[in-house]
């Protein structure tokens, strides 16, 4: 049985398309077969982050709609085993989407694959529906900010409230909190969140804290997840997030401020 | 031994009497709505038995076949008429029950008296609209909410109290004709007693609302005690003014 993952935060920019990358390819290099699906019609971007853009020919819709096989579309990464890509049309809408169509790929992919991630647009809409409507796991994006926390409350009560699972009266949807982008010296500074304070309002297990790390950007920008670089704090913290999905009891780390020795400070720490 | 199809039971009926005085269509539609609009709870959907003991006037100048049609518009179930004899003949084609003579005194309506009369006459729903505005004609049960209520969610506990075993985060907004309990922190909004209940209340374990109020008088957050503020309290009404009570 196929495990649907939805990658989720209602607020756009928080990092949910890393996320969904990292994670994604942390299970798939732990050799667990694993799909990403990019349910971001229109503003295709996993495909970028995958470093995989050239080799997109079919994508979701096409599949939908009967114009490929789920073969031709599915994307091969170069990199990892055990790891595919399911790319979103570039040149659609979010109404392209069916949620007939999306059953029908999710159960094809189902007999076959471990864990099925799928990379949710921002927003409340349809486009954002369909990503967790199948969900059995939802992993919520967010940034140590008021409102990226009150988004990702307001998605927590749709994931309860319009997922399948919600409606057909299931065990409800396992959700996870995966806070993004934390900068502790900013959180004693006042300018931040803490950990405890995201906790406290959205009331759900955390999954992992990923620091803020220019390693991240550079990652996007170079099309490779972040998690495979393990040198880096962002791409540890996410291998860590992918231990802990998996059952593993892992101590979070970064969330202190990080005591820089007397060598680091003349090197020049990271 | 043959099974038996049926069986013939005495039973007692409560049920609303509308003592008719006088009757014009539309004065008598635009009062009775009034009246439903009061307390939908007891009146929708409510059997009714017409009593024309205190009409004033010749009581054949009604037609029943109008009188009983725009009850049943307004969403009332005409069982009958009572103490009618100079109607017996029009009220027969209209379908409905002719019964005998109230035996006893009914309780006016509006007063919300708890006196019942003697034994086999009707009795008139003992409680009113104004009876503090509790209605306890059926016990309806409370709503128990075990999720935390999300930003953006409503919840209602229609006729009911409303438990909520988790928190109520920012954004979200919590109703109950009753009373509110809050087993966590309660972030959004809180409105008891909506349908106008003085008597309800709201208790929580910690007070971070942006807003809460008791029958329509209502406090928003910069008006709660500070002192208060992430304390377990409760929120209830002393005179027609929210106060707000550390538990």
């Amino acid at each position: 049985m196929a495990k649907i993952i939805v990658v989720t935060s209602g607020k756009g920019g928080v990092g949910k398309t890393t996320t969904s990358a990292s994670i994604g390819t942390g299970l798939a290099v732990k050799g667990h077969k694993t799909a990403i699906i990019d349910f971001d019609v229109g503003l295709r971007n996993l495909d970028l982050i995958m470093g995989c853009e050239r080799r997109v020919v079919y994508d979701f819709v096409n599949v939908i709609n009967g114009d490929a096989t789920l073969k031709q579309a599915l994307i091969k990464d170069k990199r990892t085993e055990n790891l595919f890509i399911l790319p979103a049309s570039q040149t659609r809408d979010k109404d392209a989407l069916t949620l007939e169509g999306v059953e029908k790929v999710l159960n094809d992919l189902a007999e076959d694959f471990e864990f099925i991630i799928c990379d949710s647009p921002a927003g409340i809409e349809a486009g954002a529906l369909m990503a967790m409507y199948f969900a059995d796991e939802a992993i919520v994006v967010t940034n140590p900010e008021v409102s990226s926390v009150r988004d990702s409350d307001r998605i927590l009560g749709i994931l309860q409230s319009k997922s399948r699972r919600a409606e057909v009266g299931n065990e409800p949807v396992i959700e996870h909190l995966l806070l993004t982008r934390y900068n502790p010296e900013r959180v004693i500074a006042g300018e931040m969140l803490s950990v405890t304070d995201v906790e406290d309002i959205l009331a759900i297990p955390l999954l992992g804290v990923v620091p803020e790390s220019e390693a991240v950007l550079k990652a996007s920008n170079q099309g490779q997840p972040v998690i495979l670089d393990d040198k880096t704090r962002a791409g540890q913290a996410y291998a860590d997030a992918v231990s802990r999905l998996l059952g593993n009891d892992v101590q979070h780390r970064f969330l202190e401020v990080e005591k820089k020795s007397f060598f680091k400070r003349v090197i020049g720490g990271r | 031994m043959t099974d038996l199809c049926f069986r013939l039971k005495g039973s007692v009926l409560t049920t609303v009497v509308l003592e008719l005085h006088h009757f014009t269509d539309v004065e008598f539609r635009r009062q009775l709505e009034q009246k439903i609009e009061q307390a939908p709870q007891l009146l929708q959907q409510s059997p009714i038995v017409f009593d024309l003991d205190k009409y004033v006037g010749d009581p054949a100048d009604i037609d029943p076949a109008a009188l009983v049609q725009l009850c049943r518009e307004l969403g009332l179930q005409p069982l009958g008429f009572r103490s009618c004899p100079a109607l017996n003949g029009a009220i027969r084609n209209s379908d409905l029950a002719v019964l005998p003579t109230s035996s006893g005194r009914g309780t006016p309506f509006a007063e919300g008296s708890s006196s019942t009369n003697s034994a086999g006459a009707s009795r008139t729903a003992r409680e009113s609209e104004e009876d503090s505005g509790k209605q306890q004609t059926a016990r309806v049960p409370s709503k128990i909410v075990t999720q935390p209520v999300r930003s953006g969610q409503q919840i209602y506990a229609r006729d009911s109290d409303l438990i909520i075993m988790s928190q109520v985060s920012e954004g979200a907004e919590v109703l109950a004709d009753g009373n509110i309990h809050v087993y966590g922190g309660l972030r959004g909004k809180a409105l008891a007693g909506v349908q106008g209940d003085m008597t309800a209340r709201i208790f929580c374990h910690s007070l971070e609302a942006e807003l809460l109020s008791v029958a329509g008088n209502f406090m928003l957050s910069e008006d709660l005690p500070e002192h208060l503020w992430k304390k377990p309290v409760q929120a209830c009404l002393d005179d027609g003014t929210l106060y707000v009570e550390p538990l």
